[in-house]
């Protein structure tokens, strides 16, 4: 048996493939886990490596058709007919085989993203539930493209198998029951939001899908075994795979409480963290995960609410907050380490949450963007249509031609009535 | 056109059309049924096409092998006709499907995602040879839909075969298939059918 196996190691084709879906993984995975310009983080990069190993089990699935037609392909099904074992050890040596060079593919690049994320993750530790379940995948994908790849003996199969494999994995995903629960991709909390670091990732019933990929790969494997012996025992080993994948499956769906992308964040207990802070005109404080943005937050954020320190209402500190409550009664600015933090910062230091910004609300926002030189067209990404940009920044270059003196007294008389909205165009100086 | 017929025969074109027909069935349901939902939308105009693709390319195996290029006739005319003609009925069958989805105008998207994924199936069947062409379009769709999920579906260019039909993305997919194209005209799928491996 391990000679056996040992001679399908060697010749399998899957063996040409490490290098390339190993170099996939990679690439796929350094290139989503920091959406849009976030810092490297362990969860994403975790959830972000299992979906890519999902990707892979979905070639492997092809692979495994491939791998199950070889014998036809060569013409040796009666020459491996008089084989002196079990013929349902060549189906077993061959599927360990193919599968041990996709695990193989998947650990090479998984080292490497493990590698990627420990020289720059600031915080937290690797999530391994996504993972497990990923390289789980991996498993089941070549097990039933095997079983595919040995009922359609066609150049055919691979394809058919694989894409078949694929829309049936991506499609369960999509559903809004709790069937959903049962494709590998329901891990995926369904893109990113920068304030989940904050509050503790949904729990995952690891065991219960690793129960039910378990059953649907033994149930292949029966399957395997029974079409080529057709045996009381080989229909009771299906009779009890049935059995662990149903009851997988039925687990699976009661154990996630609400969908994992579902962020239902308040009265969730935040998890405890020692903030990362800079003095840069005001105090400014990131969460540790953004750690290395917090010197070029602060190079932002400083000049930028420079004129507004001291004023009544003006802010004291900006702190990344879990939530989205711009500037605080309190003088605490939120903000958030991205490319967008000054016009964000800009925005809400103006108005008031939740309401509209008004055109002179914005000639400050404006202007307060301009002195520094960051790019005031990024403020039209928060406030939508409304004021031509000519205008604002007419009335914006009127309010920068005043002195700082003059600027400053206006702002400590009126910086109040401008974030409640009382202040219109006109009367600005 | 025995010899077409032959030649269309050795390349399993036949099975490939009736294959082309099912696919075009199965969207054409599943847009009656499912048709107004999003991501089912997203998903089938990436995953029938790519059926679609992965079928025409894997015929251009060449069961033969060198002994085809005794033939007295211009290879590349068949090549290039039995390929284009197997598009040309994926691309009719699939459009006329997506007839019953609610958004009609994603015809073009799958017809342009067919074409663009067929080139890039050809492309790569000039290197791993046809039985292994299905490779390269599984993979890169399956990449596209993880970093369109990743970014919260604004994919970027590259991943064309996510975003909506336009200029920028049909371009590519023809630059592709005219790639493709022209490599299978010179090589189908490489000569020695790509079963080397166990």
């Amino acid at each position: 048996m391990t000679r056996l196996l040992r001679i399908e190691l060697r010749r399998s084709a899957a063996l040409w493939f490490v290098p390339v879906l190993a170099v996939l993984v990679m690439w796929g995975t350094s290139s989503t886990m920091r959406p849009d310009g976030a810092p490297t983080l362990w969860e994403r990069s975790s959830v972000q490596l299992g979906l890519m190993f999902v990707v892979v089990a979905f070639i492997m699935c092809g692979v495994g058709a491939w791998a199950a037609g070889r014998a036809q392909r060569r013409q040796m099904v009666d020459l491996l007919a008089t084989m002196p074992r079990p013929a349902a050890l060549q189906d077993v040596t061959l599927l360990t085989s193919t599968v041990g060079w996709g695990l193989v593919a998947c650990v090479v690049a998984g080292a490497y993203i493990f590698a990627v994320a420990h020289r720059e993750a600031t915080w937290g530790g690797p999530a391994w539930s996504p993972i497990v379940v990923g390289l789980l995948t991996v498993v089941t994908g070549t097990a039933v493209g095997y079983l595919g790849g040995s009922l359609i003996p066609s150049r055919f199969a691979a394809p058919l198998v694989a894409v078949g494999f694929s829309a049936v994995v991506l499609l369960v995903g999509t559903r809004s029951s709790a069937v959903a629960y049962l494709s590998p991709l329901s891990l995926d909390p369904r893109g990113y939001s920068p304030y989940d670091l904050f509050y503790r990732s949904p729990s995952v019933p690891v065991m219960q899908m690793c129960l039910w990929l378990a059953g649907v790969t033994s149930c292949t494997l029966a399957l395997v075994v029974l079409r080529r012996h057709r045996a009381l025992s080989a229909l009771c080993m299906f009779a009890v795979a049935l059995v662990i994948a149903t009851s997988g499956a039925v687990l699976v769906m009661q154990a996630f409480v609400h969908p994992p992308w579902e962020r239902i964040y308040p009265g969730q207990p935040l998890m405890a963290y020692e903030p990362t802070c800079v003095e840069q005109v005001i105090l400014i404080c990131v969460h540790p995960a953004y750690a290395a943005f917090v010197d070029g937050s602060a190079q932002r954020i400083g000049p930028l609410v420079e004129p507004l320190v001291g004023v009544p209402g003006g802010p004291v500190r900006a702190k990344q907050l879990p939530a989205r409550v711009g500037l605080r009664s309190d003088g605490t600015l939120e903000i958030m380490p991205g490319a967008l933090i000054a016009a964000r910062a800009a925005y809400d230091l103006v108005h008031e949450p939740e309401t509209e910004l008004s055109p002179a609300q914005l000639v400050i926002a404006y202007w307060l963007m301009d002195r520094v030189g960051e790019p005031t067209s990024e403020l039209w990404l928060f406030t939508g249509a409304g004021q031509p940009e000519a205008t604002v920044a007419a009335a914006a270059a009127r309010f920068a031609a005043l002195d700082s003196g003059a600027q400053r007294a206006w702002l400590s008389a009126h910086f109040q009535d401008l974030r409640v909205g009382l202040i219109d165009l006109e009367d600005l100086p | 056109v025995t010899l077409w017929l032959l030649f269309l025969r050795s390349r399993l074109a036949f099975p490939a059309a009736l294959g082309l027909g099912l696919i075009a069935i199965l969207c054409w349901i599943a847009g009656n049924r499912w048709g107004n939902h999003a991501d089912v939308v997203l998903l089938a105009s990436v995953i029938m096409p790519l059926a679609a693709a992965a079928i025409i390319t894997v015929t251009t195996t060449s069961p033969f092998g060198e002994v085809e290029h005794t033939l007295s006739r211009s290879l590349v005319t068949l090549r290039l006709g039995h390929v284009a003609g197997l598009l040309t009925l994926a691309a009719i069958t699939l459009f006329g499907a997506v007839t019953a989805w609610h958004d009609t105008a994603l015809g073009w998207q799958f017809v342009r995602n067919v074409l663009g994924l067929a080139g890039l199936g050809l492309l790569c069947a000039c290197v791993l040879g046809g039985r292994w062409s299905w490779t390269a379009p599984v993979a890169f769709c399956m990449l596209a839909l993880v970093v369109r999920s990743a970014t919260s579906g604004d994919a970027p260019q590259w991943a064309w075969v996510v975003q909506p039909a336009s200029r920028v993305t049909t371009g590519i997919a023809l630059s592709l298939l005219l790639a493709g194209l022209s490599l299978a005209a010179r090589f189908s799928g490489r000569e020695v059918d790509g079963d080397s491996t166990a």
